[in-house]
């Protein structure tokens, strides 16, 4: 029985490279999906609206036009604006393209790469891999 | 010195773990999990969860098989967790748990996890209102390694969010209060022994064993650990309420910390050596079947003196269930 992954665009949005030795930022991780899937998660405004200001947004936008293009959906999901709407708490319609992007987009399978050293952490059954060998660590 | 430290962990951490990971999530069923298992996570991180404005972000270093369960009880608070381990059979025993949960119609927002050395820890600094670390430090085979994870704890904290840690105590509750002989140890876990069989051929003479090896099997094996009418340990510098205490232990027996609890179901009496004789005399390596854990168990004290001077206000320091807690608050970068 395939068990759901949990590599979400929220937790993507969480996860650095930073560790690396010589890595300034780390963030964010470029999304190298070979595999997604949309999973049905309960909309839960409240939720978002609390989660909103504690994340990356840009973060969370440039993950998902690299999902886009990447093209592995049979519908692409949706866009978001490149900044938060200042009536978000408000604002159903966005709340739920920010839900959709955040807790329904799962990555099956692929890898996450860090942004200035270009080096692979591979998804295997969901969870993301951060381990790092002693000689790469700052 | 320092590669010794990486590979007693290796060898006494996260290779046992990794082994027990299948075990332990069974043994989760009946709510006799290990100590931060049994019946949900512990009273500390329950409080804290609470604690917490709704809606805040929650890392959980070191989360083992129980992320699930915290993920659970975060979500019921509008919380979310993120759980860092750096076991994958811990991980998937985790999801394997909330999947089995799930499936029972109980719709909870998943745990997120991810593999990663707590020591260099993947995730955003100042991104989060709390951080839990729980049974996690006391593993950890030296001062510095032990200063590095909360060192890791404070940068990953915004500015006012939470810490929680909890390590095994040193003192130990009961009447008369009781405590370990040192404060490195080797733990048995209640493993079953493999049969043995008269037909085994003797075993091959060992190799020599590397110096860090040798000083390791003089690490004191649990057995002696009641020191408390042996030796006249027990100083009585433990601080312990001892109502913190009745559910684990009455007057003349003391339950070990089981973990899980279905391995080691039986109660010990006081000068009981654990090990019922196996563990031969103290230089002797234990038998394969038994498998060891490494613990650094902390005095009252150590863990506020374990995170000085890394950014952390130390509001508090209890006892709960023999283990010493810490909770303390990320101050602003201005302060230091």
């Amino acid at each position: 029985i395939f068990k759901i992954s949990n590599m979400k665009l929220i937790l993507h949005n969480m996860l650095t490279s930073a560790m690396i030795k010589g890595v300034k930022k780390g963030y964010p991780l470029l999304l190298r999906a070979t595999k997604v899937e949309l999973q049905p998660v309960e909309f839960d405004a409240g939720f978002v609206v609390h989660m909103l200001p504690r994340l990356d947004w840009s973060g969370v936008t440039a993950a998902v036009q690299c999902l886009n293009q990447l093209d592995l959906l049979q519908d692409p999901l949706p866009e978001l604006p490149p900044t938060v709407p200042d009536d978000y708490a408000n604002n159903e319609d966005f709340l739920r393209k920010a839900h959709i992007a955040l807790m329904q987009l799962d990555v099956i399978e692929g890898c996450l790469v860090c942004p200035e050293t270009g080096r692979e952490f591979p998804i295997a059954k969901g969870i993301p891999n951060m381990l790092i060998n002693d000689n790469e660590a700052a | 010195a320092a590669e010794a430290e990486a590979a007693l962990e290796e060898r006494f951490v996260h290779r046992v773990y990794s082994c027990m990971a299948p075990a332990l999530a069974c043994a989760d069923e009946g709510g006799s999990g290990g100590c931060a298992n049994r019946r949900g996570p512990p009273a500390c991180v329950r409080d804290l969860l609470r604690d917490l404005p709704p809606g805040c972000l929650l890392a959980d270093l070191g989360c083992g098989h129980s992320a699930a369960a915290l993920s659970r009880l975060a979500a019921a608070r509008g919380h979310l967790a993120v759980g860092a381990d750096i076991c994958l059979d811990l991980l998937l025993a985790a999801n394997d748990d909330w999947h089995r949960r799930r499936s029972r119609g109980r719709q909870r927002r998943q745990p997120l996890l991810v593999q990663a050395d707590v020591l260099r820890c993947p995730l955003r600094s100042a991104a989060f209102d709390a951080v839990t670390c729980v049974s996690v430090v006391h593993h950890l085979a030296s001062r510095d390694r032990r200063r590095r994870l909360l060192a890791e704890a404070a940068r990953l904290l915004r500015p006012g969010g939470r810490l929680l840690v909890t390590a095994w105590a040193f003192e130990q509750p009961g009447r008369p209060a009781r405590s370990f002989n040192c404060q490195d140890l080797l733990v048995p876990w209640g493993a079953p022994e493999p049969p043995q069989t008269p037909a085994l051929p003797p075993p091959p003479k060992p190799p020599p064993r590397p110096a860090w090896q040798r000083r390791l099997s003089s690490l004191p094996l649990l057995a002696g650990f009641f020191g408390g009418s042996r030796n006249g340990g027990g100083s009585g510098d433990c601080q312990a309420d001892s109502s913190d205490c009745e559910s684990d232990s009455s007057d003349c027996e003391f339950r070990i910390r089981e973990f899980p609890a279905s391995s080691c179901p039986r109660r010990h009496t006081a000068g009981d050596c654990l090990c019922d004789g196996a563990c031969g005399a103290a230089g002797a390596p234990a038998s394969e079947g038994r498998r060891l854990r490494y613990y650094h168990v902390f005095r009252q004290g150590e863990l506020a003196d374990c995170a000085r001077g890394l950014g952390l206000d130390c509001l508090r320091e209890w006892h709960e269930q023999g283990n010493w807690c810490l909770s303390a608050r990320r101050m602003p970068p201005s302060y230091y």
